[in-house]
């Protein structure tokens, strides 16, 4: 059964914010899209599909701090890279590295919020992106799936793990501690 | 048990990492983006904007609640020659909480019969100031979306007979017309205009930010 409604989609503040986004922050997508793709070509397909993504999670995205939106956008674009390279048929010689953390990190151990910070940071990209998108900023399993171009199992799968890591981690620590 | 509060603190820092590793303004600054690049997100942008995007399939989400079925015969579709006495196609209401579906069926078609667009079939007339600007059709469906001046757009289908289309009915007001001798149901909102017929061939969809009488004259002129 075809069954099609026509929405009265966004209000016309996400609509403005969509725009401002990507004036914003345009250069900055291609860059991290360039830097793992290396043409032209795809690194603007890439800022395309990014956009897509941002018209879709604009709800989540709309009251969101700047700082906020240009990790999501890491985090989008980054996954959005992959994607087209598993289009273009290139294998990554390397598994996805992280951006290079500014200045490393504060090698001083503690629990709390700064040790998840470092933990969630040296995390596999796989689980630490739906374990961002579903408890930071409060996408389902299904919408974190779409974005990721996985499927909603596997999106499911991961973030169990991520939180399995994360709650070992922090047993750990605590028996150390 | 993870402390979601913490763990929300914890990206924040994360992000805070991240972000600071980002280059600046100044040194994305020597970055340019191609024409071609600009052309297709002015468009997306532009499109985004309009009341039609998303066209998604969210009516069985808005169908959370079934307020009732109404099973209505509708008028006979001349079929074969001599004009038809005995009805060949019917459609039938579900009355959703916000929203009316409506299924044809074709008492005649095969349940093995291919579900395809044999002859595809397209609006001859345009309201002042449209043209088509995206065809998205394929063996199964014809799809086309028009845009006019402004934020003014229609969306355009052909669907094989057998297919069922949804009219939404929240702040709008539904009535049943004949066009070209096919019955039609006909939506009236505040801003979008939908019109939903089947002749006995194909399903057909129509829905934008067109006057009664445009959605009328286009649905007229399909063939």
């Amino acid at each position: 059964m075809l069954a099609f409604y026509l929405s009265l989609a966004e209000s016309p503040e996400e609509k403005s914010k969509i725009e401002e986004i990507y004036h914003q922050y345009k250069k900055l997508i291609y860059h991290i899209a360039y830097s793992k793709l290396q043409k032209q070509e795809l690194a603007e397909d890439a800022v395309h599909d990014v956009m897509l993504a941002v018209i879709g999670g604009i709800k989540k995205l709309q009251d969101r701090s700047g700082e906020e939106v240009k990790a999501f956008l890491c985090l989008v674009t980054r996954n959005v890279a992959v994607d087209l390279l598993r289009k273009e048929r290139r294998r990554a010689a390397e598994p996805l590295e992280d951006l290079p953390l500014a200045g490393g990190l504060d090698p001083q151990q503690q629990l709390g919020a700064r040790a998840i910070a470092e933990y969630i940071a040296q995390m596999s990209p796989i689980y630490r992106d739906v374990l961002e998108l579903t408890a930071y900023y409060g996408f389902s399993a299904k919408e974190a799936a779409a974005l990721l171009k996985i499927t909603p199992a596997t999106a499911r799968k991961r973030l169990e793990r991520a939180r399995s890591l994360l709650s070992a981690y922090l047993k750990e620590e605590a028996y150390v501690g | 048990m993870l402390d979601e509060s913490m763990l929300k603190g914890a990206f924040e820092q994360y992000h805070q990492f991240l972000v600071a590793a980002l280059p600046s303004a100044e040194d994305l600054e020597e970055i340019t983006l191609s024409d071609r690049l600009e052309r297709r997100m002015e468009r997306l942008l532009r499109r985004q904007k309009r009341i039609y995007y998303p066209l998604i399939n969210t009516a069985l989400k808005r169908a959370a609640c079934i307020a009732g079925a109404v099973l209505i015969t509708g008028s006979a579709v001349a079929i074969g020659v001599g004009g038809a006495k005995e009805e060949k196609s019917y459609f039938t209401y579900y009355v959703y909480d916000e929203y009316v579906s409506v299924n044809f069926i074709n008492t005649e078609l095969h349940p093995d019969t291919l579900r395809v667009i044999s002859q595809k079939k397209i609006p001859g007339f345009l309201p002042k100031g449209y043209e088509m600007v995206e065809d998205r059709s394929d063996t199964n469906m014809t799809e086309l979306i028009y845009e006019g001046e402004g934020y003014d757009c229609f969306y355009y289908a052909q669907y094989p007979n057998g297919s069922s289309a949804g009219g939404s009915t929240e702040n709008a007001e539904y009535k049943r017309i004949r066009i070209n001798g096919n019955e039609v149901l006909l939506f009236i909102g505040k801003d979008v205009t939908q019109l939903i017929f089947n002749d006995g061939e194909y399903l057909y969809f129509i829905s934008g930010t067109l006057t009664k009488d445009e959605i009328v004259k286009i649905a007229k002129s399909i063939e």
